[in-house]
This record gives structure tokens, C-alpha cells and sequence, in this order.
């Protein structure tokens, strides 16, 4: 019946829900859904992990290569990230070039990370203006259920925090290029940003906030995607998107912030312990 | 059906590229050992004796033994001797031994191979219990060394539980390296070296002869003699940065303290001497040198400086004593040669060398000197308790090291071939030295074999052209008994559209693939040897006996196999049409060239044999002038005959070859055929046919040819080979009729090798062949002693429909690698029969001295080539530079007026010195022209001259007498 | 002999299998909730994900009143080899892949029933190390079967290459990447092993007429065996019960 109901009257079916305070799957307005976090589970990919939340699921590998710096900033190295919403994780996406959204959130994953300088792109400098790792990390969802960005961030820094990269030994004089893989130094990572996404929902004159959003949610809220994201590292705030949706109240926003800072903390502990679970049955 | 094995990931990361592997772990290996009650062994499987019986009193016990790596790849010639069984050959071994060394490891798969031998390989990188993990930082050779301790304990244990009480064979790890043998020791791993084992081994006399004595050479650092070598990181950086250079060490003949390397970059080879400028590099070695500055480059000393006999012990001798190191007078700078030194060994080419022993001066001594036959190899020190034995035979010896503070490379003894001077030892070492595949056919390859009394099956015979009733006959050398081709021809109905007679002509070949199946024993066995070798006393078949001289083999009155190419040919020679088809022939008559000939001009015979040798002889005249006027060229090789004492074998008589008529009618024909063949193959397998190149000389090579002819008053031309012909055909001298055979014997010198090729590999123009003067040519007419022809046949056969292709053969990589090995091994039977030709000529000459008529083949710094017709000889005539003058603008050399020059005619005197039984050699000396206090005067000449003629008589006496029983090898005349 | 050794003295592979072996197999069925039908695959270290949608309307320019229009997509993450592949999607290759993943699963799915319908199926290797396409068809069946779409029978997909021992032909089932490389040939079937119908062929370098045979009847051996895998795989899965996500909706 319920499923008949929620086909035919979508708002309303939606809107019994909120107005009594729970969400259709169960949960409360700022309760998340669970986190699964995987680490080096491929072996093509120099590190890797497949994050869950929810039934969100994304992959992040990630690949090294070498090239020379770009002229202008011959101390930078490389991080390309990139978001790829494959026409199999949801009934949403068509086959063809990346859609809009894709590439909005490929974009906004890319800004967010850059502004949490988590990683120092000197590090990945071997010598300047000759030789520098490009750190690829390409992150492919597999099951689109809402707040897309969250476990995307979560799968690039948990891959990252696994990440080593092998010694390289540059000759100057004759442009050889030696490569150990067997000694290798982690990449230094400082912090590790968290983002988290609301869905804004308007009911009567009341905003309701929904944190963590599926899919269906953030439709209901009517748009594509989580209307306000919100990331922090080490407290600080390094990134803050909101679009589409409702408009937003000051009063929201402070709230926004407490949510965001406990699930920050919570996340971070979650990488750790799957890392360090891994390195154990590594050894 | 797929079983659930435990399954791990091993990462290999190269450059930045990550490689990720499966590797299986199984629980269904067998360990091999018939003491064995867990492992679920069949009855086949069993490798390891139960009980097994210990030979080492070391270990009283019953044991395996289990191998390190480095015990297989230094320690092959012991492996081999029949004393150890019951053997583990880990794969951890197997693997780092492939990697290593090709060579060693096919030895090794030979043993394990062998039944008797009792080797057992066992996979333990794939067994769940005995696979280890590389752990972080560990370096691949201690992984490995731990993988073999961990398969030794895994064995121990594996045998004890289950056998409680019971008798079981313990594990003894064979191990040279003492760091290995440490660690496995605290393991509780019974282990030893191989040499300890083997000194304690009993009933086994020679077997500790064959240790190797490797050592690691640029350790022994103390009282060293040589400079150590550069690290293979330090040469390679050297190189790489230019100060270094690589290159394969050729070593001189005459001089044991000098040889070069050709570098990149360097128009002259990097001239070396001494000791310390050679620095323990042996010949075909691939080394590292450092060049000296411009002012320290030497001439290449002119000196002829052996070794000295006896062992001086491990000092260097004084070297300026030894060597002409004054610096040359500026006069002559072209001689100056770019001089260096040897800094670093980066490959070794060392193989097994025959030589002599000689023994120590000291009685009871172990360590002796041995004398290898190749002359550009140094003396070899050897341990040997049987020195007394093997003083008097050839040897065979291999090396093992060259550390810095011996004088002499160290080697080890691998078996005596037979006594000095002995033929068949005499053989062993020419077939050794040339490579050539000698041994006994295996019994793998000879179970593929027919059984001794088959007979054509009916049922074959329905499948072919029933050629039987046609009178077909064959026509060899004497002797010959392999024979692979035979012919007829016979008028047929109709002429031409110009009213010409038309014949049927047909090349009948031996349908050896009939027998020689892919892929067998028998061809892999013929694949690898690639080709009959013919000695002069001795012929090394390509495949057994049973086929070469009988099932193949077509003979006259018998029904044999064929693979024919028929065509018809009109009577101006022109062919037709080409057919090829299997076919079955009964020879009417196997002849001799000279049977032959005789038949064709005896005119009384006119039976069908007769006739049709006729048409064949006068068709091939035609073919002949076509081919000649096409721009084919006709050269010449002195090739000699060697009558053979038929109970001594030994040589009584030599003599140039003689060339009949038939000789060519049999040769025309194969040509045509092998043409026809190679036409029908390239249309057919533009990628994979086997065909016959031979390139066009360059220019260079004829430059001194050209000027020797010039001195005759001829001027050669060798722009196109065609009008290279014409000239060669002009340049006749009258009343020097052997003056042009000469000039062609030259040209020859002149040509390139021809060479096998697989049609993918090269381009449409670059098949010609310049000798034929043909665009296209094969080998197909004696797959009995060649295995290129066998291929064609097979390639033939398939694209005719009447055999089946299989894969191999369309490959052109694998065809490209099939020629590689034909031309190899080509030339090295080429070689072979060379020496066995001077062998013999040494024999011949062992007790005489005669004086004959010479001409002079070309001239050099300090010696004549000298060529004498009647016997087909040649060598050098010296000449000593206080006496002579070169001139070397003109090559001539002069004396008191006396002016020798190539094509001059000599007589010389010929002997033999024996005073190195090693290189015995043909010595020439001048008589005429005579020229005071050089020319050998005849005490008596007249006498000198009357006695051989006398003996000379008694020869031809002799040779009559024998004729009936004599055993003349045959030798094909070279296309 | 022709052809590196991909055989050992002792009859082992490269990796340890045995010539007539595949390599280890795991697979899970209805692993995501957004498609209608999921299954995750793998195959030694070929890790592969199908996802299938529909059937649904299909779009008016491709419908079909004979029935339902099957629509295959095959990527390969850009992750899924050693060195970073540009183009995940889209490339010759993966269209290729693609168009053979339609035809094989096309032969499998009962397509009569559902005329004017469209039915998606999105593979993506996560991971390859050869036989990617055969991993892919395998998912796919799965996820059909997760979907509920009536099939004639599994579609099975495996490949197999030549090898020699001792001089003697050995065919290899399931190669590996590491067998690929080497250059051999490669024999790849897609079969509906049930009916013994093959739906696809499809072969890589040369290799003689003599050795087809052999080497076509290991692949369908090995199409059997993986058709004994999968089956027991959607057998376990039913008898989990319904999935979480069914028992929520209803």
C-alpha cells in the first residue's frame, strides 16, 4: 500500500513523514546513515578505497605518473581529481559525455579539496621545474543514493592517507629517471577534510534541515543533489556550497556547523580505524 | 575441475607501472618420494627412491639431497656424472637458473629428464605449504635462499610424520653459500658444500676431477696480479657517460698477450696488450675498456709470442721483455691503433675447450696446466689425481673462474675425448670446436622411427602418383649412399606451337617429411642439427642411418617415396608447365657421375637409361647457357679428395676434384627445381616460405681482387654480376689454362655468404641471388641432409593440399629463428669440414716431402698465400721481412730483384711440422723462383724429382688396387 | 616450440592453475539499490560490476515492437590497469566490448516479452587483469537474473588459449593478463551452455585450423564450469531471503 501511496502522491507521502518529525527511511532530521570505509581493496590502483554510506557507494583509485612542472609554477606537483557519475549508478544518468551535474560535482570536489590544503603540492615536487609526480584520483560512483560529495571526500582521503610514493632518483646530467618502488615515504597529509550535506525542505513556513540525504530525498526537496554542503578541516570551514532549494535562515546555519564539526570528527575516526585495521592484516 | 586453492597477490612494481599478479597455491603437488604415505602419488609418480642408498660418508644415512642455485649453475659437470641420485630440484632453483643461464638449464632438464637419475623437480613456489612471502626490504636472492631452507625443512618433515618408527630419508642441503649455509644450520637443516660432499664421496673415481673451483674473483684480492673489475653498475654508468666503452674481446693468434675489442665509435678495433691491458678478459668475452690518451696508442706488436709450457707459478712475467711497447716511429702512423685496457667483464662466453694436459713437473702433483686447441684461448688450470691418464689424451675442459691472484683462469676436467692423434679423437675435437651436434641419436628420437623391414603401405601408395613404371635414375658421387634425388626425362606426345619437341622431365626428391613428422623427437633432433656434416672420413647424419642411407635414401631397383617436380620442357629448354605432386619411384639405376657419363657417350647403349640421360644432358647444356648468359656467375672452390685407406682410414692419396659433365646435368636440374619450388612457395606463404638469398658483394670486397687481375693485363668489371660474368669469361691466358679457374677461385673470396632467410623478414628485391643470378631461389633437393629443405618440403606439401599445415611452420618468427640456426650451423659444418680436410692433409703429409707446383693467391705483409692445383692446398709461404720488401701500393713483395706477385707461379716445397702437436701445419717453402739464401735448394734435385715420380707410379698402382674397396665420402659440389 | 613458456615442466601456469582451471570465482548478487538488478563479479583479480535497468519504455527512436531493445554499456575505470587509461568510456575498444556484451546477453534474454521495452545494462571493471569481457557477461547475467528478467538460460562467457608441452598442444583456460601478454592467442566464448548454443566468438591472433577445436571445446568447458558457479551463486542469494531493500518497501 505504502509504495502505491508514495507513487501516486509523492508530496504528500513525502510531507506525512516530515511533519511528524522521522524521514521515510527512518531515520531523524540530523541522523546519518552508517559509513563504511574500505582501504587498498584495488590492486591495479597505487591506493584505493570503496566508501559506503549509506547505499551511496563510491570508488577512488588513485595512479602517480611523472611529468614536468608547468613553467609558471615549477615547484607545484599534481593532483587532478575527478568525479565520474557512470550511467550505472543511476537511472538518472545516460550514457554520453559527463552530464552538468557530474561535472558540477566533479568541480566542487576539486574546490573543496584545494581549499582544505590538506595536501601541500610542494610535496609532490621532485625537482623543481623538472620532474613531479602527477597524483591522479579518479572517483567513480557505483550506487547514487544521495550526498554524493560526502562519500566521495571521504574515499579520496582515505586513498590519499594510504598513499605512498615511491623514492625517484633524478640524474640532472643525463635526464635518467630511476624509480624504487621497494622505499617509499606516505604522503604528508595535513587534516582531513569532511563534508557534509543537508537537504533543505520547506514545510509550511518551517525549514527543516535533513542531513545526510538519499537520493530520494534530495528530490523530494526538489533538486539534483544535496542543496547545502558544508566541509571543514581541522574546524576550519573550506568549503560551503548551497544551491537551489529553499532559502536558507541564519539560524540554520549555525546549526549546519555543530552537525558538520561532530560528523567531521567522527569520519576522520573512521578512516583511521579502517587504515589502521588494514595495515594490521597487512602484517 | 576448479579447486579452491588459498590465493595471495604478489605485487611487482616496475618503473611506476604497477603489476599485479595471481599466484596460485595448490595442495594437490606431489613431493615425489616413493617414502612417501600422504602425498596421493600414482604408481607412475614416484621419482625418489624409498631407501634411497647413501654414496657419502658424510651421511651414513638414507637422504635426498636438496640444491641450491648455486651448486646447479656452477656445479653442472658433476651433476651430470652418473653419482648423485635422488635429487630435489626445487623451483625456486629451476627459475633463478633459467634466468641465469639458457645453457645450464637445458643441461639441467636433460637430468631431470633421465629416469635413472632419479631428479625430482618440485614446485614448491606453488605449494601452500612451502610458498613464502619477499618480506619488506628483503632482497630477491635471500627470499629465495629462504624459500629453499623453507622447502628443505617442509621435506624433513614431510617424511617423518606418517613413518613413525619407520625408516625415512632425511634432507641434506647442498649449499655453496656459507651465509646460507649458517642460517639453514640454526634452522636445524642438515646441509654441506659440494665440495665437502663430494670429497666424501665413495666408488665414484674422476668425480671430484669435475668440481668447479669458482671462486668469486674479485675477492681474492690478496696477492693479487690483476687490477680488480669495475662493478656492473660502475661499468654501466661508464659507458653511459662515455668513458667507457663495450665490445667482444677477440684475442690474437700469434700473440697470447695482445687482442682487440671493436667499439662504437672507433673505425679501428681497441688494441690491447698485456696482462694487465687484457686483464683476465678471454676471447669472445663481452668486456668494458677504458681507451688510453692519443699519445700512449701503440702499434699492434708484429712478434709471434706464445705462452710459456711450464707453469711459472702465479707471477705476471715481465712484460717489456715481452712485448714490443717502444713507442713507434712516427713514420708509419697509420699502424698507430687506439690501445686501451680491459676494466670490466660484462658477459663471459666461456664454453667447454678440448685441449691437451700437461702435466705438472712434480710427481703426485694435482694441479696441472692444460693446453686448449683454440690457440686465442689462454692455459687453463686444472686439479686432476688422473694427470698420468689424461697426459696422453684430448681433453675436454671447461672454466670457472679467473681470480685476481691466479695467473691462470681455473677450470675443471668434463672428460677425455681419446688419445692424442687418434682419429676419432682427432674428429671429436673438430666436431667439439664447431659445434656440432654429435651425439648418438636418443631413443626418444629413434622410437619415431619405421621399423627396420617397413615397406611402402598399399594404401600410401593409392594416395600418390604411381611413378614406378617410368625409368627414373639417380646419379652421385661414388660411394654416396644417401641419396636424395633422382631423374628422368622422356619425349612426349605434341610440339610446341613453334614445332618444337616437348619432353617430360622430372626431379624426383626423397619424401623425407613423409617420416619426419612435426614436432616429434626425430624433428626437433634434425631441426637442431639443421644439416649433414661431412668429414672426410666420417659423415654426421641429420637423421639415423635407417633413413638416410635406406628408407629414404633412393636407391637403385628399390621402391621408394618421392616428392617429384615434373615439368615439361620444350627442347630449347623452355619450361612449360611446373607440377609437383608426392609420387612413389623405383630407381633404375643409381650411377656415378662417371657411370654416367659413360653411358651417355658410349653411343652403342641405347636403352632407355641411355636415351633419357641424354635428353637430360643436352637440355641441361641449354639451361646452363641460360642461366650463364642470365648473368649467373661460375666460381670456383679448390676442393679436394682424399683417398681413404679403407681398414686405417687414414688418407693415402689427395687429389683436386674432378668435374664432369654430369656433374652440371644434375646440378642444372636441381636448380630448376629449387627455383621452381621457391617461386611456387613465395606466392603462396608470403610470410613464412623458406627461402635462399645471397646479397650482392659490396664494392670493397673486390678492390684487391681487382688490382691483382689489373696486374695481368685484365680489367675486370663487377658493376652487375652479369657483366662480372663476361669479363671473368674473357680473362683467359692462353697457355695458363688454369690461369682463369684461378681468377674464379679469387672472385669467390670475393662473394658474401648466401644465406637462409623466411620470406616476411625481407623485402621482394632482397631475395635475389647474386651467385644464380636468380630472383628467387630455395632448397629442396636434399631434405635428407639438410633441414631447410625439409621445411620446403612441408611448406610445398601443404600448399599442394597433400599435407596438412600446422602452426609452426606459418610463423615467421619462428621461421626466422629456424634460419638463424641453418645458417649457424651451415657455416659451422662448413668449417668443420675444413678442418677435417687439414686434419687429414696433416696425416697425409706425416711422413713426406714433396715439391710441386704453386701459384701465388694473394700477398701479404710478410707471406704469400700460395694455392697448389694439383691437391687443392693452400697456406702461406713467409717470407722474412729482413730479406723482402712489400709494397704495398702494389701488392708484391721483392728480393734481390725477384718480384712475387699474385698469380705468379711457383714450386714450393712441401712438409709438415709437427712440433706442436696441437697446430700441426703445413710448412711451404720456395724453390722456384730461386732466390739465394731463402729458397730451399733440393740436395739433390734431380734425384728428389725422379723418386716421386717413381712413387708417384706406385700410387696409381695402389689406387687401382683399391678402388674397388674404397670409401670416399661423398662431398657435393657447393652450389 | 612456438610461443613463450606459459606452461611449466611440471604442467603448472604461470600463476599456479593447471591448464583446465579457472581462476577463483566470487560473485554477489544485488549489491546496489538504485538499479532494478546488480551483481558484482570476480574472476582472479578481474573485478567487475553490472548494473541493469529496466525494462522500461524504450526511447521512440529505438523501440521495437519484436521486443525488448537491449542496451549494453562497458567501461573500464580509468584505475582498472596498471597505467592510468585516459578514456574510461566510449573509446573503440570499450564500444566494441560493448556491442559484444549486447550480442551475447540479447541471446540469453527472452526478448519477445517484452515488445516497445528497452533494457539497460552498465558493466564497469573496477579491476583487469585479463578476460574483463568475460567477467562482464557473467556479471551481467547476474545482474539480469537479480533484475528478475526472464533469460533462455545463463550466459556464460570464458576464454582459453594454446599452449605447449613437451611438444604437445595444451589449451589454457581463463587466461589471465599475464597469458595475454605473452602473446598467444586468445579464444573468447560467450555461450548459453544449457542450450549448448554459442553466442559469441571471437579470437585474437592467429592460430592454426588444427587447434580450433581443442581449444573451442576448453572455452566451453569452461563456459560449463562458470555456469555451475553462477548458478550456485543465485541459488545462495535466493535463499538469503528478500533483500533489505524489498522488505522496506513493501
Amino acid at each position: 500500500m505504502a509504495e502505491i501511496y508514495k507513487l501516486i502522491h509523492p508530496v504528500k507521502y513525502f510531507n506525512d513523514y516530515i511533519s511528524r518529525d522521522i524521514r521515510p527511511d527512518g531515520r531523524k532530521f540530523h541522523e546519518q546513515r552508517n559509513i563504511k570505509v574500505n582501504v587498498n581493496s584495488l590492486k591495479t590502483a597505487e591506493a584505493s578505497a570503496v566508501v559506503k554510506c549509506g547505499n551511496t557507494t563510491v570508488v577512488c583509485g588513485v595512479q602517480l605518473e611523472l611529468a614536468t612542472p608547468k613553467a609558471e609554477e615549477p615547484e607545484l606537483g599534481f593532483l587532478v581529481t575527478n568525479v565520474e557519475l557512470t550511467p550505472l549508478c543511476s537511472s538518472k544518468y545516460r550514457p554520453g559525455p559527463p552530464s552538468d551535474n557530474a561535472q558540477v560535482q566533479s568541480y566542487m570536489l576539486s574546490d573543496i579539496f584545494s581549499n582544505s590544503k590538506c595536501i601541500d603540492l610542494k610535496d609532490l615536487c621532485i625537482v623543481p621545474d623538472k620532474l613531479a609526480w602527477v597524483v591522479y584520483c579518479d572517483i567513480v560512483c557505483l550506487d547514487n543514493d544521495g550526498s554524493l560529495v560526502d562519500a566521495c571526500i571521504i574515499a579520496l582521503m582515505a586513498s590519499l592517507k594510504t598513499l605512498s610514493l615511491p623514492t625517484v632518483t633524478y640524474d640532472p646530467e643525463t635526464e635518467e629517471i630511476k624509480v624504487d618502488p621497494d622505499v617509499r615515504t606516505p604522503l604528508k597529509v595535513d587534516g582531513c577534510p569532511v563534508a557534509t550535506s543537508f537537504a533543505v525542505y520547506k514545510l509550511t513556513e518551517r525549514n527543516i534541515l535533513l542531513t545526510d540525504p538519499s537520493a530520494y530525498e534530495e528530490e523530494m526537496c526538489g533538486g539534483l543533489g544535496a542543496h547545502f554542503t558544508v566541509c571543514l578541516n581541522k574546524g576550519l570551514i573550506c568549503g560551503n556550497h548551497k544551491f537551489g532549494g529553499s532559502h536558507l535562515l541564519m539560524e540554520n546555519q549555525e546549526e549546519v556547523l555543530k552537525i558538520a564539526k561532530e560528523r567531521a570528527n567522527l569520519v576522520v575516526k573512521v578512516i583511521d580505524s579502517c587504515i589502521k585495521n588494514e595495515k594490521s592484516i597487512d602484517k | 575441475m576448479w579447486t579452491t586453492k588459498t590465493f595471495l597477490t604478489k605485487t611487482k612494481r616496475g618503473n611506476i607501472l604497477k603489476i599485479v599478479r595471481e599466484h596460485y597455491l595448490r595442495d594437490d603437488l606431489l613431493c615425489g618420494s616413493a617414502a612417501c604415505n600422504i602425498c596421493p602419488h600414482k604408481d607412475d609418480e614416484f621419482v625418489l627412491a624409498s631407501n634411497p642408498e647413501s654414496i657419502c660418508a658424510l651421511f651414513e644415512y638414507p637422504h635426498y639431497l636438496v640444491l641450491d642455485t648455486n651448486v646447479v649453475l656452477h656445479q653442472m659437470d658433476v651433476l651430470e656424472e652418473d653419482a648423485l641420485t635422488n635429487v630435489i630440484i626445487l623451483q625456486t632453483v629451476l627459475e633463478e637458473v633459467k634466468h641465469q643461464n639458457t645453457a645450464i638449464f637445458q643441461r639441467l632438464l636433460e637430468i631431470i629428464g633421465n629416469k635413472k637419475r632419479k631428479f625430482y623437480s618440485f614446485v614448491n613456489e606453488h605449494h601452500k605449504d612451502t610458498y613464502i612471502e619477499r618480506g619488506p626490504g628483503e632482497k630477491p636472492n635471500d627470499r629465495n635462499d629462504r624459500a629453499i631452507r623453507k622447502a628443505a625443512s617442509w621435506y624433513a618433515s614431510h617424511l617423518s610424520a606418517n613413518n613413525v618408527g619407520g625408516q625415512f630419508p632425511k634432507i641434506v642441503l647442498l649449499t655453496d653459500d656459507e651465509g646460507n649455509r649458517k642460517i639453514a644450520q640454526e634452522e636445524g637443516i642438515v646441509c654441506c658444500s659440494v665440495k665437502d660432499y663430494i670429497e666424501n664421496v665413495n666408488g665414484f673415481v674422476g668425480l671430484i676431477d669435475k668440481l668447479s673451483k669458482n671462486v668469486i674473483p674479485e675477492s681474492c684480492s690478496k696477492d693479487a696480479l690483476y687490477p680488480a673489475h669495475l662493478t656492473p653498475t660502475q661499468i654501466h654508468s661508464g659507458i653511459r657517460n662515455g668513458k667507457l666503452f663495450q665490445g667482444t674481446f677477440h684475442a690474437s693468434r700469434d700473440n697470447f698477450l695482445e687482442g682487440t675489442v671493436s667499439v662504437n665509435g672507433y673505425e679501428k678495433p681497441i688494441l690491447l696488450q698485456g696482462h694487465i691491458g687484457i686483464n683476465r678478459a678471454v676471447d669472445g668475452d663481452m668486456v668494458a675498456v677504458e681507451i688510453f690518451p692519443e699519445e700512449e696508442w701503440r702499434k699492434p706488436s708484429d712478434i709471434v709470442l706464445e705462452d710459456k709450457a711450464d707453469d711459472p707459478g702465479d707471477l705476471l712475467e715481465e712484460e717489456a721483455v715481452l712485448l714490443n711497447t717502444a713507442k713507434p716511429a712516427d713514420n708509419n702512423k697509420d699502424e698507430i691503433t687506439p690501445t686501451g685496457k680491459v676494466v670490466g667483464i660484462i658477459r663471459r662466453k666461456w664454453r667447454q675447450y678440448c685441449g691437451i694436459l700437461m702435466p705438472s713437473k712434480f710427481p703426485g702433483a694435482t694441479r696441472h696446466l692444460f693446453t686448449p686447441a683454440e690457440k686465442r684461448i689462454p692455459r687453463v688450470r686444472i686439479e686432476t689425481r688422473q694427470s698420468d691418464i689424461l697426459a696422453a689424451q684430448r681433453i675436454l675442459v671447461a672454466l670457472d673462474s679467473w681470480p685476481r691472484n691466479s695467473r691462470y683462469p681455473l677450470g675443471h676436467f668434463v672428460r677425455a675425448l681419446g688419445p692424442i692423434g687418434d682419429k676419432d679423437a682427432e674428429n671429436e675435437v673438430i666436431l667439439l670446436e664447431h659445434d656440432v651436434p654429435h651425439a648418438r641419436f636418443s631413443e626418444a628420437v629413434l622410437a619415431c622411427l619405421p621399423p627396420n623391414d617397413w615397406t611402402i603401405p598399399e594404401e600410401e601408395i593409392k594416395k600418390r602418383v604411381d611413378l614406378r613404371s617410368i625409368c627414373i635414375c639417380s646419379v652421385d658421387p661414388p660411394g654416396c649412399t644417401d641419396i636424395d634425388d633422382a631423374l628422368h626425362a622422356r619425349p612426349i606426345e605434341g610440339t610446341t606451337a613453334d614445332g618444337l619437341v616437348k619432353y617430360e622431365v622430372g626431379v624426383h626428391i626423397a619424401d623425407v617429411t613423409y617420416f619426419v613428422r612435426p614436432n616429434t623427437a626425430l624433428d626437433k633432433e634434425a631441426a637442431a642439427r639443421s644439416t649433414t656434416v661431412y668429414l672426410v672420413d666420417k659423415r654426421i647424419d641429420m637423421v639415423p642411418d635407417l633413413l638416410s642411407s635406406n628408407l629414404c635414401s633412393l636407391r637403385g631397383g628399390e621402391e621408394r617415396l618421392a616428392f617429384s617436380c615434373v615439368w615439361e620442357i620444350d627442347e630449347n629448354a623452355n619450361v612449360l608447365s611446373t607440377k609437383f605432386h608426392k609420387s612413389v619411384i623405383k630407381s633404375a639405376a643409381a650411377m656415378t657421375y662417371e657411370e654416367a657419363q659413360i653411358a651417355i657417350d658410349d653411343s652403342a647403349r641405347q636403352d632407355q637409361i641411355a636415351s633419357s640421360l641424354r635428353v637430360l644432358n643436352a637440355l641441361a647444356k641449354k639451361l646452363k647457357r641460360k642461366r650463364l648468359d642470365n648473368g649467373a656467375l661460375l666460381l670456383a672452390s679448390p676442393e679436394i679428395r682424399f683417398q681413404v685407406d679403407s681398414e686405417t682410414h687414414d688418407p693415402i692419396e689427395v687429389q683436386a676434384k674432378k668435374i664432369v659433365d654430369t656433374n652440371s646435368m644434375v646440378e642444372e636440374f636441381m636448380l630448376l627445381a629449387n627455383v621452381s619450388v621457391a617461386e611456387k612457395l613465395a606466392a603462396e606463404y608470403p610470410q613464412c616460405a623458406l627461402l635462399r638469398r645471397h646479397p650482392a658483394p659490396p664494392p670493397a670486397n673486390f678492390t684487391t681482387f681487382l688490382k691483382a687481375a689489373m696486374q695481368q693485363g685484365f680489367e675486370i668489371d663487377v658493376s652487375t654480376n652479369k657483366s662480372f660474368s663476361a669479363s671473368l669469361d674473357k680473362a683467359q691466358i692462353p697457355d695458363r689454362p688454369f690461369f682463369n679457374t684461378l681468377l674464379r677461385i679469387m672472385a669467390t673470396r670475393c662473394m658474401q655468404q648466401a644465406v637462409y632467410f623466411s620470406s616476411g623478414t625481407k623485402m621482394q628485391d632482397e631475395f635475389y641471388h647474386y651467385g644464380l643470378a636468380c630472383p628467387i631461389y630455395t632448397h629442396f633437393t636434399s631434405p635428407i641432409r639438410r633441414y631447410a629443405d625439409v621445411i620446403v618440403h612441408r611448406l610445398l606439401a601443404a600448399c599442394i593440399g597433400e599435407d596438412v599445415t600446422h602452426a609452426s611452420l606459418l610463423d615467421t618468427k619462428q621461421a626466422d629463428s629456424i634460419c638463424d640456426n641453418l645458417n649457424y650451423r651451415h657455416r659451422q659444418a662448413q668449417y668443420a669440414g675444413r678442418a677435417s680436410v687439414a686434419l687429414n692433409t696433416h696425416i697425409l703429409f706425416k711422413n713426406r716431402v714433396e715439391i710441386e707446383a704453386a701459384v701465388v693467391l694473394s700477398v701479404k705483409r710478410n707471406a704469400l698465400q700460395v694455392l697448389i692445383p694439383k691437391y687443392g692446398l693452400e697456406g702461406p709461404l713467409y717470407l722474412p721481412s729482413d730479406k723482402f720488401t712489400y709494397n704495398e701500393e702494389e701488392h708484391f713483395q721483392i728480393c734481390n730483384g725477384v718480384v712475387l706477385k699474385t698469380f705468379d707461379e711457383l714450386t714450393v716445397r712441401l712438409s709438415l711440422d709437427s712440433t706442436n702437436l696441437q697446430h700441426r701445419k703445413l710448412v711451404f717453402q720456395l724453390v722456384e723462383p730461386h732466390i739465394p739464401g731463402f729458397s730451399y735448394v733440393p740436395e739433390q734435385a734431380m734425384d728428389v724429382d725422379a723418386k716421386t715420380e717413381e712413387k708417384k707410379e706406385e700410387k696409381v698402382e695402389a689406387k687401382k688396387r683399391k678402388e674397388a674397396r674404397d670409401t670416399k665420402v661423398k662431398k657435393k659440389a657447393k652450389k | 616450440m612456438p610461443g613463450p613458456d606459459l606452461l611449466s615442466s611440471q604442467g603448472l601456469r604461470l600463476d599456479g592453475r593447471r591448464p583446465n582451471e579457472l581462476r577463483r570465482i566470487k560473485c554477489k548478487l544485488g549489491v546496489f539499490t538504485q538499479p532494478d538488478g546488480s551483481a558484482y563479479l570476480e574472476q582472479g583479480n578481474t573485478k567487475v560490476l553490472a548494473a541493469v535497468y529496466g525494462p522500461h519504455q524504450a526511447a521512440k527512436s529505438k523501440s521495437s515492437t519484436d521486443g525488448v531493445v537491449v542496451n549494453c554499456q562497458y567501461s573500464t575505470a580509468t584505475f582498472s590497469t596498471g597505467e592510468r587509461k585516459n578514456r574510461p568510456r566510449g573509446d573503440r575498444k570499450s564500444q566494441e566490448m560493448s556491442m559484444h556484451l549486447r550480442q551475447a546477453l540479447t541471446a540469453a534474454i527472452k526478448t519477445e516479452l517484452y515488445p516497445r521495452s528497452q533494457i539497460d545494462i552498465y558493466v564497469e571493471v573496477l579491476q583487469a587483469d585479463g578476460g574483463a569481457y568475460c567477467a562482464g557477461v557473467n556479471a551481467a547475467t547476474l545482474a539480469l537474473i537479480d533484475a528478475g528478467i526472464p533469460l533462455r538460460a545463463y550466459a556464460c562467457a570464458c576464454s582459453a588459449s594454446m599452449a605447449w608441452r613437451a611438444g604437445q598442444p595444451e589449451p589454457l583456460l581463463d587466461v589471465g593478463h599475464v597469458e595475454e601478454a605473452a602473446g598467444g592467442v586468445v579464444l573468447t566464448v560467450a555461450a548459453l551452455p544449457n542450450t549448448g548454443s554459442i553466442a559469441l566468438l571471437e579470437m585474437s591472433h592467429r592460430l592454426h585450423m588444427d587447434y580450433f577445436d581443442v581449444v573451442l571445446s576448453r572455452a566451453m568447458q569452461g563456459c560449463r564450469d562458470i555456469e555451475i558457479i553462477l548458478d550456485r551463486a543465485v541459488r545462495d542469494h535466493l535463499a538469503e531471503g528478500w533483500t533489505k531493500q524489498d522488505i522496506v518497501t513493501i
